[in-house]
């Protein structure tokens, strides 16, 4: 089976540990993002698995062949850089086409891939310029079509979109998922961006300090974090925390917080009474009304101080009783004064986790 | 705005403008125009500004009455063998101390540059020695040798911050796209550093033409002798000092250097000036 897999890679530079023991399997044709913030590792990863860096420890294998120890250049993987590495000194031509001269391709073999991935990318009419006549968005689909333009087992691409605009950002996300899927491409992708893996993965990979948290589903690891780590720096905005106590009365089990209180007695055999846990909501998952909503969900009454409009969506800052919450809506709502209102959410999205191990217990 | 605007300050910068012109390019002027002097009216006193019977003669002479296209040649050739000496070792071990990081590189670096400023002088009775022990004394080869030597810390030192300028991103990328690193090296490092290889080879040269010391003491005969030794060669002896024919071969000397000046000097001024901004 085609597919890339990352062995117990170790790498230290110095006396920093950049890489603990990671280990992976990328399936073929699939779109796997590597998620973790600046200096977790995930470039490093990157560059290991294209061949510029070598692990201290362990072997990466692609279609079952051990490639640790081939030079960048045998193992038929392309790569997109951060700041994109056009070489200043050839035309945009040229740079798409020197992949395909050093395999030796004829002039016409040449001639018509360019002028396809062009096409597809929408940057035939930039072929004969320079990289310094490009703008930011344009210098980053030349990256891309430098590396479409092979048939590479494998694509990196190490942060492509941090360097653009919003809304190029936005379109691209479209472009490169559809593009994956469309030609049946395997992509891994760094990011520190949640929205990139959110919007565009199948697969996500949560590296943070050198070490891989979790690895799945995109959905999974979203909706199911392994814990309160995963939990808290795998989402956009950041997830809600709210400490909580259980406790039990009149034979059902409540958990309490300083803001609302839930009836928690169908996940009893999961769950100790007198324990403290900490309950985490998606600001996704919270929605604000007038009023105290039905009997389904739990409300509580929230400040909102500060609202952010991104797009057609909004962030909301909110206090309450001295916490901070964070809601996501999606639809545009400002406010130009601090407003009361309630806010709500299904009690299926909760999340608990242990407050001694980190742990998600529901 | 008013055109004519004058001020102190400007007054200044112009006098002192002149006073550093005067300064450097006197010497030049009155070189030129000795060549175009007869022998006497190069010495008469008070000197004549401008040359009274202008003559070519002597840029013919100095063809017939000595060795000196011999000198000449030699001189070239030195020069340009001493450039592509001093790049072939300067070139690697600017790129290694700008791409690897290693035990004691900020020591090798500077005891590089350490050599730079130990003044030849010092060293060429051991350069003259060394030379007689592998029979290089008296040849081209020797000069172009230790010019090239000389001038290595230069190489690495102004290229080491070319080479850090180019991100490795790009020689990574270029080998991902399918090629040695040695290609990536040769495709993307060298042309982009290119400015700064010209202006250094530009020093080089300038530095082994115009050298005196070292070629008077390791050459002997007309076989190695170099253009500055031949101009030399005009002072004292039976005729006195023949400043005709040494500002004649001054002239000819400059030739060259002007030529190569001219064709590279955009990327002179870039080279030179790299890295000084931003």
């Amino acid at each position: 089976m085609a597919e890339l897999k990352i062995e117990n890679i170790s790498k230290r530079f110095m006396d920093k540990v950049v890489l603990d023991d990671v280990s992976l399997i990328i399936p073929h044709k699939s779109f796997t993002v590597i998620y973790g913030k600046a200096g977790a590792g995930k470039t490093t990863l990157l560059r290991i698995i294209a061949g510029v860096e070598k692990p201290d420890k362990g072997r990466i294998y692609l279609n079952g062949k051990d490639i640790t120890d081939l030079p960048p250049k045998d193992r038929n993987i392309a790569m997109v850089y951060q700041n994109f590495a056009l070489y200043p000194h050839m035309t945009v031509y040229d740079n798409i086409a020197n992949p395909l001269r050093a395999r030796k391709l004829t002039k016409s073999q040449i001639d018509e891939k360019v002028n396809k991935i062009s096409e597809t990318l929408g940057i035939r009419e930039l072929l004969s310029r320079y990289p310094k006549e490009l703008s930011g968005g344009q210098a980053q689909r030349v990256a891309i079509a430098r590396a479409l333009v092979r048939d590479a087992d494998v694509y990196l691409l190490d942060e492509p979109l941090t360097n653009l605009d919003y809304k190029i950002r936005e379109a691209m996300r479209e472009e490169l998922k559809n593009m994956c899927k469309d030609l049946s491409l395997t992509f891994v992708y760094a990011s520190p961006d949640p929205l990139d893996a959110l919007m565009m993965a199948d697969k996500v990979a949560v590296i943070n300090n050198g070490k891989l948290l979790q690895y799945g589903l995109t959905k999974d690891v979203y909706y199911s974090p392994k814990d309160i780590e995963v939990a808290t720096i795998f989402g956009s905005p950041p997830i809600n925390m709210f400490e909580s106590y259980a406790k039990e009365e009149n034979g059902r089990l409540f958990l309490e917080t300083r803001l609302f209180k839930i009836d928690v007695t169908k996940y009893k055999d999961k769950l100790l009474p007198n324990k403290e846990y900490k309950i985490g909501i998606r600001p996704h998952h919270l929605a604000i009304s007038k009023g105290i909503q039905a009997n389904e969900t739990i409300s509580f009454p929230v400040e909102l101080y500060l609202t952010h409009v991104v797009g057609a969506e909004t962030i909301c800052y909110a206090r309450s009783n001295g916490l901070e919450i964070t809601i996501y809506l999606p639809y545009i709502y400002r406010i130009n004064y601090p407003e009361k209102v309630y806010t709500y959410f299904n009690p299926e999205h909760l999340l608990v986790f242990d407050k001694d191990n980190g742990l998600k217990v529901i | 705005m008013n055109k004519s605007k004058f001020s102190y300050s400007n007054l200044i910068y112009v006098i002192l403008l002149i006073l550093v012109l005067v300064w450097t390019l006197l010497p030049v002027y009155w070189t030129i125009t000795a060549a175009f002097k007869s022998r006497l009216e190069v010495i008469a006193w008070p000197p004549t500004f401008f040359p009274q019977k202008p003559t070519l003669n002597w840029f013919v002479s100095v063809w017939t009455d000595r060795p000196n296209i011999n000198y000449y040649i030699n001189s070239i050739v030195a020069s340009i063998g001493s450039t592509i000496i001093a790049l072939a070792l300067g070139i690697p071990s600017a790129y290694g101390c700008a791409r690897y990081t290693f035990r004691g590189r900020q020591d090798v670096l500077f005891t590089i540059l350490t050599f730079r400023f130990l003044p030849p002088a010092t060293v060429i009775v051991p350069l003259y020695l060394i030379g007689r022990m592998f029979h290089l004394i008296d040849t081209t080869l020797y000069l172009a040798i230790l010019y090239g030597a000389i001038n290595v810390p230069i190489v690495t030192w102004v290229l080491l911050s070319y080479f850090k300028e180019i991100p490795v991103e790009l020689e990574e990328s270029y080998q991902l796209d399918g090629y040695t690193l040695f290609g990536a090296f040769r495709k993307v490092t060298l042309p982009l550093a290119r400015p700064g290889i010209v202006a250094v080879s530009m020093l080089i040269m300038a530095f082994s033409f115009g050298d005196f010391l070292i070629a008077s003491i390791l050459t002997t005969s007309p076989a190695a002798k170099t253009l500055p030794v031949g101009i030399s060669e005009y002072m004292g002896g039976e005729w006195g000092y023949m400043w005709n024919q040494m500002a004649a071969l001054t002239i000819y000397g400059l030739i060259p250097l002007l030529i190569i000046f001219f064709l590279v000097r955009k990327n002179l001024v870039r080279g030179l000036t790299f890295g000084a901004v931003k």
